[in-house]
């Protein structure tokens, strides 16, 4: 009789101990630049740190809780979060409408909080339903044009208020569907166009602006990453944030010596990055990218050995989601695209956003237990 | 899948690899370039922003504002900003906003960008106001909306505001020598309760700064300005305009005087209601010089004689200069600006309580009250006068006249107040000694600072003499004001104490401390530093000084409806052969329950000799004041008034109750009828022509005038023969 092998289950601790690590890392870094903001609008310099501290705390918490649970449960309750959110996006857009301005925020039970962050969650899951369900039939056109539906649909929702995050789901669906068929032409097709548009987004922003389809103030950040100094004025923050990156060296400021911080608004928001480069420098900014790098590494390293493909695509889908979102962060930073409003992962200030993505990892570290390890 | 996975996985690590590129040539090519930017930027950020505070505001017991500040703004091109446009595209818009915004001159601003193009700081236009600010914010907003619009790279830019606060005072000289004025950034006072209250007034100024300490903690960072306190002072509005109209009045449409002064004080807390003198000049424009009296000769005039003592400070060991010298030692324009000083401080000098005069008879009061404290004579003690009493100190024989040179006969106390007797006085304080005699001049405050708010109080500590130094001649003329110096502050606070059953208050002339909030943080309550008198002293007084003007000396402050108290004075000034003349008389009311004191001097009126003697010049003074300040402190009258003295009557025809009117002119055209022909009181020994054969009533207190005669009056000299301390 055979000896009954052992079944092993395996357990992420390199991304559990990363994440944690960035979170942590991300609260000192958050604490440095928006010290400041927190003492001149609310007299304690502490302010954004404690909120921020609770936020990774509970988070944590919820990551842990969340890698118990069988991640097949997100089958189950899949569509009724997509349906939520979905409806909540509507609800946002109304009262956007109602008060004249591009509402991005929803309060609920006194707690201020994105649609659209739940949005990108729960597009991840319902895509992963969808594909896993389709199995082979991906290939066929018509099944793909209707799971990509998924996607797009609420990603043109947001469009009008959050392009950034409408762009995120939309990658995100892309890079779904991209893994889960055979087929590479359109792929490298959508590819191609959206290099194009990359490359002329100046006369393609013209153009679109003669259309009158994009925001005044959309439209703005593109004129402007093409020649920030003409718009000082619309592109202070960008400006400020080149200065502070370029002005950081190779080393350094140290941490907490960043000048820039008085004078960019918000700096613990989209910007953090440019404060991490003042402070910690070149080699500051290689080394948070090489975390994230392994990061990704990890998911997708779990992508490759989950049990089934309903595990792979949701790890496909929260890897995909973090990587954009450092993508995207940096290159704004760096003014390589259009500032877009992107957090970046575990370290801007933002609760919810901070929640969520811990959640996220919970899901991915939920798929990652179920992997087994022959010995 | 596994791939696309692997592709997908290798486009995310390309991605994150050429950011890191990005960010690589970010830092090798800009490093410095940004740093400094980053270095000047901070610079920048953090010279600029101080934050000014408000200085407090000055108001009147009632609320009104006397001295307030206003938020202006000053416009600031920064020509730097301007021309840091590529091929200069800020420059045109700039200038065409400027222009067509607030119409300044195309050319100027042109020249300006030019000539100060590495300038970042140029203030180009200051005072304008919020409104003028914020419309030009938007237009340049607009503008600039609309070269984004058209896709223009034109921008408006480099100009912004810097905030300040400009002080005014709305009424103009109003109460100046109890107000004073701020300098420019309101950080310092100069005269009244703008010097004397200046650390209450000023507040801390604001400044946004960031930095690390050294160990590397945050500071603090935005530190708002701390306003100063607000001070409402005692002032009543309504009677210090009163009380500047009828001195005006005198000056400017009557005889007229070197200077004439008046103070309004509240007798039962020392506060000061009012205080002015004709020395009058425009708080929000304090340095302008009356140029019909300060002509530039004679400002060359002054900064030569001020020249010699800067001379003399600067080469103590040199011999001193003439002051024709002058010139050779300074410049031309250093001796006007000297010369300016000297004017401006005598401009913004507070006769009140700066300068010392002789008082004359209304010290008579105080001479009493100290003999009747003592029980050195009662109010039934009589003394004869016989018109003068002859004195010797062994090198000189004085023969001190009284006003009347036939004598007052056998009079008591009350008599001899209201008849101003000298001999009566002179016997009283014999009987009450010397030494007790400098006793009740220190208790009264003569020698001693009234401690009054306000800056420059003169000291008279050497202005009055010492007990072992007062002779016997000197104690005669001390007796009845001559021969020692007080100010108009002393006099009015050594009153109230008489009038008020004898409690000294301290006299002072702010009543509450306010912060910006509207909070009260101090309040200045009534301060008796000493008892005077006794309140049968003050009883005794007060019926006398009511009798003064019921049928003595002081008979014209009678006002209808009011029982009136008072005292007048005629002191003759030094020297003595120069027949000038301080008059003053020092009134209150009612007298049952004094609630006002008026007291007003006339200094050197615009006459020759012994005319000048006329008590009632000072008493139409004060009687004005008083019968309009009874009516603005709504004080109920004992019986009927004179529908002639109503405001109200008055208001009706003028709101402002300022220019001349009808009451006015009748209570001027008084004082020029009555002075001939009355009962004369002579202080001067010149020998009288005439003596009124009549003996009372006397209903005014003036010096008849006199040839140059053969007897002295009074001795030439007080402690200290420098008045001006």
């Amino acid at each position: 009789m055979a000896k009954k092998k052992k079944i092993k289950h395996f357990f992420d601790y390199s991304l559990l101990f990363t994440v944690i690590f960035i979170a942590g890392f991300g609260l000192i870094v958050m604490y440095s630049a928006s010290g400041y903001s927190a003492q001149t609008t609310m007299q304690d310099a502490m302010y954004f740190l404690k909120r921020q501290a609770l936020f990774a705390a509970l988070g944590i918490v919820v990551m842990l809780v969340v890698s118990r649970f069988d991640y097949h449960l997100c089958a189950r309750f899949g569509f009724i979060f997509y349906a939520i959110s979905f409806l909540m996006q509507v609800a946002v857009a109304v009262i956007g409408l109602a008060s004249h301005g591009s509402a991005r925020w929803l309060k609920i039970g006194g707690v201020t909080f994105q649609p659209s962050e739940l949005m990108k969650v729960a597009v991840i899951i319902q895509l992963s339903i969808i594909i896993t369900h389709n199995g082979y039939k991906m290939n066929e056109w018509k099944k793909m044009l209707t799971t990509a539906a998924w996607g797009i649909f609420p990603a043109v929702l947001i469009a009008k208020t959050n392009l950034s995050t409408a762009m995120i789901i939309v990658g995100i669906t892309f890079f779904m569907l991209w893994i889960s068929c055979k087929r590479v032409a359109p792929f490298a097709v959508a590819a191609g166009i959206t290099m194009l548009v990359y490359v002329f987004a100046y006369p393609f922003a013209k153009m679109l602006q003669r259309l009158n389809i994009l925001q005044e103030y959309q439209l703005i950040r593109i004129f402007a990453w093409k020649d920030p100094s003409s718009y000082a004025d619309e592109t202070f923050q960008t400006l400020q944030g080149l200065y502070a990156i370029g002005s950081g060296g190779i080393f350094g400021k140290g941490l907490g010596e960043s000048v820039q911080k008085f004078l960019m608004p918000e700096a613990q928001n989209d910007m953090i990055f440019t404060i991490i480069c003042e402070e910690l420098g070149l080699f500051g900014a290689v080394s948070i990218i090489l975390i994230y790098a392994f990061i990704i590494y990890r998911l997708y390293d779990n992508t490759r050995n989950a049990r089934d493909l309903f595990g792979s695509m949701l790890t496909i889908g929260i890897m995909c989601h973090i990587a954009l979102q450092i993508i995207f962060n940096i290159a704004v930073a760096t003014n390589t695209i259009p500032n877009t409003g992107v957090t970046l992962p575990f370290v801007s200030y933002g609760g919810t956003s901070l929640f969520i993505l811990m959640a996220e990892m919970g899901i991915a570290l939920s798929v990652s237990r179920q992997i087994r390890l022959e010995t | 899948m596994q791939t696309k996975l692997a592709i997908t996985f290798g486009v995310i690590m390309l991605a994150l690899i050429a950011l890191i590129v990005v960010i690589y040539q970010l830092v090798r090519n800009n490093s410095e370039e940004y740093n400094k930017i980053v270095l000047s930027q901070r610079q920048a950020s953090y010279s600029s922003r101080t934050i000014p505070f408000r200085r407090g505001d000055i108001m009147d017991r009632n609320g009104t504002v006397l001295a307030t500040s206003q938020k202006v703004y000053n416009l600031i091109i920064d020509p730097r900003v301007i021309h840091s446009g590529d091929g200069e595209r800020y420059v045109e818009p700039t200038i065409k906003a400027l222009s067509e915004y607030f119409g300044y001159d195309e050319g100027e601003i042109r020249t300006l960008l030019t000539e100060k193009a590495d300038k970042s700081y140029v203030k180009y236009a200051k005072e304008l106001n919020y409104d003028q600010k914020v419309g030009f914010e938007t237009y340049i907003k607009d503008k600039n909306a609309a070269f984004l619009k058209s896709g223009v790279k034109s921008r408006i830019r480099g100009i912004w505001f810097e905030d300040e606060y400009k002080r005014t005072y709305p009424y103009g000289s109003l109460a100046c020598n109890i107000i004073g004025f701020a300098n420019a950034d309101g950080s310092n006072g100069t005269g009244g309760v703008e010097q004397y209250y200046n650390d209450t007034l000023v507040g801390v100024n604001g400044r946004e700064y960031g930095y690390m300490d050294s160990d590397t903690k945050l500071q603090s960072v935005l530190k708002q300005p701390t306003d100063g306190e607000n001070i409402v002072t005692s002032i009543n509005t309504n009677i210090q305009v009163a009380l500047e109209k009828y001195l005006n009045e005198w000056q400017t449409e009557d005889i007229g005087s070197k200077v004439a002064a008046a103070v309004v004080m509240d007798p039962n807390t020392g506060e000061v209601l009012a205080m002015g003198s004709t020395n009058q000049y425009d708080l929000n424009n304090p340095r302008a010089l009356d140029e019909s009296v300060y002509t530039e000769a004679y400002l060359m005039e002054l900064g030569r004689k001020e020249a010699v003592g800067v001379y003399k400070r600067e080469h103590p060991e040199d011999p001193a200069i003439s002051p024709d010298e002058a010139g050779k030692f300074f410049s031309q324009s250093d001796i006007l600006s000297y010369g300016k000083q000297v004017a401006w401080n005598q401009m913004w000098r507070n006769v009140m309580v700066s300068d010392t005069y002789e008082p004359g008879s209304t010290a008579k009061s105080i001479t009493l009250a100290g003999a009747l404290e003592e029980k050195a004579i009662t109010p039934d003690t009589e003394f004869n006068c016989e018109g003068f009493i002859e004195l010797s100190d062994g090198v000189h024989t004085w023969k001190i006249r009284c006003h009347n040179h036939d004598g007052d006969g056998i009079i008591n106390a009350e008599a001899g107040l209201m008849r101003s007797c000298n001999v009566y006085l002179m016997d009283t304080a014999f009987a009450l000694g010397a030494d007790k005699f400098v006793k009740y001049q220190h208790l009264f405050g003569f020698g001693e600072k009234t401690g009054i708010d306000l800056p420059a109080e003169a000291d008279t500590s050497k202005l009055v003499y010492a007990p072992d130094k007062l002779g016997k001649t000197t104690l005669a003329t001390n007796s009845f004001g001559q021969n020692y110096n007080v100010t108009m502050i002393q006099m009015a606070a050594a009153y109230c104490s008489i009038i008020n059953g004898g409690n000294y208050y301290k006299p002072h002339v702010v009543k509450q401390i306010v912060n910006s909030n509207g909070t009260v943080v101090e309040n200045i309550k009534p301060e008796v530093t000493r008892v005077t008198c006794s309140k049968s002293t003050s009883e005794f007084l007060k019926e006398a000084l009511y009798q003064t003007v019921e049928a003595g000396t002081g008979t014209k402050a009678k006002i209808q409806g009011y029982r009136v108290g008072g005292k007048t004075g005629t002191a003759e000034k030094i020297p003595r052969s120069a027949k000038n003349y301080l008059v003053s008389f020092v009134g209150f009311a009612p007298v049952e329950d004094p609630q006002l004191l008026v007291y007003v001097i006339v200094d050197t009126p615009n006459l020759e000799g012994e005319a000048q003697a006329t008590a009632s010049f000072a008493i139409n003074i004060e009687k004005k004041i008083m019968n309009d300040a009874l009516q603005f402190m709504n004080i109920a009258p004992s019986s009927e008034t004179d529908p002639a003295d109503n405001l109200n009557a008055r208001f009706a025809n003028n709101q402002e109750g300022i220019s001349s009117d009808a009451m006015g002119e009748q209570a001027t055209s008084a004082s020029g009828d009555e002075t001939a022909g009355e009962e004369t009181e002579t202080l001067d020994s010149g020998e009288a022509e005439t003596v009124n054969e009549t003996l009372p009533p006397v209903t005014d207190e003036y010096v008849e005038p006199a040839e140059e005669g053969d007897g002295f009056g009074l001795p030439d000299a007080v402690p200290d023969e420098e008045e001006d301390t």
